[in-house]
């Protein structure tokens, strides 16, 4: 444009008299200069007003202007991690509990409604590699008394994906139940563990809980998805009987070797192996206690198959006799929205001469029930029981019970 | 003699117009629809498959570039992008979701959840200092030149088979 008003105005200089139409065509033309110079100068301003307030909002607290930006600077980053709440380290509380009813045909019983275990989950993190979690449980004893155990109590360090170290009490890694459901009744599909993971209160086979070191982690293995697991560690198991008494085992000094397999093309699919050693001197005879599982579940949002194996085996010190018992169980379910359905057999075979479990003897039978998740924080179980005793008629039972966490 | 032609010419640009105009909703929508995955732009991960995206988000994967514990950030219950990263991440609903990191406590294989972020701008400024910071958040909120979006399977947000919608 410049160049034609130049042109124009030359033009005219050189005494070519410029015709009507030209004079208005270069009017017209100074006149659309002079607006873009104002535009020109309006967008200026603009650019200015914009750099001002982009300097003044990197002085302001963070995320007070939508379009600040912040220097990563050490300061700056302790100040977003602050207003995230990234290291308030306190303590997490949750609690399970469940209530209900059970009765069998057995003589001599009647069914009653029983209060469950008050659960409490407590965990804290204490860096950003450590952490705390306790479990402590409040079981019912009569005429409304409570009891108190702490079931785990557990200094963790995570370092990485292939070290991990806690250190205190925890449930022992023999086969997946153990170390994967603890105690809250609401995180397992049945109103009950499989009797060869019952706790020894309950008269359990197993040393389900532990006082010492264990270690865990990753091994390099790609797609077969490899874990291990050592744990090293002393416990007193007091057992009840299915005869209603207390023994106490005075367990030795305890290791536990496992590794697992979860295999990253079948989602869910986890099996694996463990080994572990004890003794145990339930009288004045000095047992050497080992126990070898192998376990195989699927675990997915809707289907679950959960099948163990073990035999325990205890050889009395100086004598060739060697007592092998040997359980299994292996349960199904399947979820249908809210309702899931399953089924469950179990299997363990003690001889009546077995020093430790002999009151135990062979016990199998089938669960059949259905949970029924009400509410996302509580489930509602009926299950039913029948179990084979060696020397025993079959007994039914059925159990309801509402289960919940909070 | 010429009006059959012209109708056919009129119908053909209006059918080109509306093509052109769904294909550009269509591909509006699916950009809307997509959650991008944000890292801080330090981080030295540009691309995952979605298999390990999953496995950082249920928390079996610790670290993402093999020195930083991650710290996932979420968005709040109700929104969205919520919706979004429950279906097509961890493949649950909103109590399964509860529920699994209930579990995941309850086991002591995490010490906590993921962290709720409501504000979008805090979440940029997180994501963005810190280095361990994985996040979901919708293309349009991402605030900060200091982040960078992965490609999940190869593909960014906006392209055709990107698997985060």
């Amino acid at each position: 444009m410049t160049i034609i008003v130049a042109d124009a105005r030359t033009a005219a200089q050189d005494g070519v008299a410029p015709s009507r139409s030209d004079r208005d065509t270069v009017n017209s033309l100074l006149q659309r200069i002079e607006e873009l110079e104002t535009t020109t100068q309006d967008l200026k301003r603009q650019v200015t007003d914009l750099q001002m307030r982009q300097s003044s909002a990197a002085a302001t607290p963070l995320g007070t202007a939508a379009t600040a930006t912040v220097p990563d600077s050490l300061p700056q980053q302790a100040a977003v991690q602050e207003q995230l709440g990234v290291d308030r380290f306190g303590i997490h509380l949750r609690g399970f509990g469940h209530v209900g009813f059970s009765a069998t045909d057995e003589r001599r019983t009647h069914g009653a409604y029983a209060l469950g275990d008050l659960d409490l989950l407590l965990t804290s993190r204490i860096s950003s590699k450590a952490g705390v979690l306790s479990e402590i449980l409040f079981e019912p004893e009569d005429a409304g008394s409570f009891t108190v155990d702490v079931e785990r109590f557990l200094l963790q360090f995570n370092q990485n994906d292939s070290f991990n170290v806690g250190l205190g009490r925890f449930h022992t890694g023999i086969g997946f139940y153990n170390s994967y459901f603890h105690h809250g009744n609401y995180m397992q599909t049945t109103t009950d563990r499989p009797l060869m993971f019952a706790f020894a209160d309950d008269g359990g086979i197993l040393p389900t809980g532990n006082v010492g070191v264990t270690v865990s982690g990753k091994l390099p293995s790609g797609r077969l998805g490899l874990a291990y697991l050592a744990e090293f560690g002393s416990q007193d198991t007091r057992r009840t009987t299915f005869n209603n008494t207390d023994v106490d085992l005075e367990n030795g000094n305890s290791t536990n070797f496992g590794i697992v397999s979860r295999p990253q093309v079948w989602p869910g699919v986890q099996a694996g192996f463990s080994f572990y050693h004890d003794s145990v001197k339930p009288s004045d005879l000095q047992i050497n206690e080992n126990i070898l599982a192998a376990h195989v579940v699927i675990l997915r949002q809707s289907f679950e198959w959960l099948n163990e194996w073990l035999v325990i085996r205890h050889a009395p010190v100086g004598s060739t006799v060697l007592f092998n018992t040997p359980g299994f169980y292996s349960q199904v379910s399947y979820r249908f929205g809210a309702y899931r359905p399953y089924f469950r057999y179990q299997y363990v075979n003690a001889s009546d001469n077995e020093p430790v479990l002999g009151d135990v003897r062979r016990r199998e039978g089938p669960s059949v029930g259905v949970r029924y998740d009400f509410h996302e924080s509580a489930a509602m179980k009926l299950q039913y029981d029948r179990q084979f005793s060696r020397n025993q008629s079959a007994v039914n039972g059925i159990t309801g019970q509402v289960a919940f966490t909070f | 003699m010429c009006w059959p032609g012209v109708r056919q010419f009129t119908v053909s640009v209006m059918l080109s117009v509306v093509s052109c105009i769904s294909g550009a909703a269509m591909a509006e929508a699916q950009q809307n629809s997509d959650l991008a995955v944000i890292v801080s732009a330090k981080n030295p991960v540009s691309d995952i498959t979605m298999r390990e995206l999953r496995r950082i988000f249920i928390g079996e994967r610790r670290a993402l570039d093999g020195q930083h514990d991650v710290l996932l950030m979420v968005p709040p219950p109700g929104t969205p992008e919520r919706d979004i990263m429950l279906r097509a991440i961890y493949n649950m609903n909103e109590a399964d979701y509860k529920n699994f990191w209930l579990g995941k406590k309850f086991r002591g294989e995490a010490g906590g959840e993921p962290l709720v972020v409501a504000s979008k701008q805090l979440l940029n400024d997180g994501v963005a200092v810190m280095p361990g910071a994985v996040a979901c958040i919708a293309v349009q909120d991402i605030r900060r030149a200091a982040v960078k979006i992965l490609k999940v399977n190869g593909l960014l947000p906006g392209q055709n088979g990107y698997p985060v919608h």
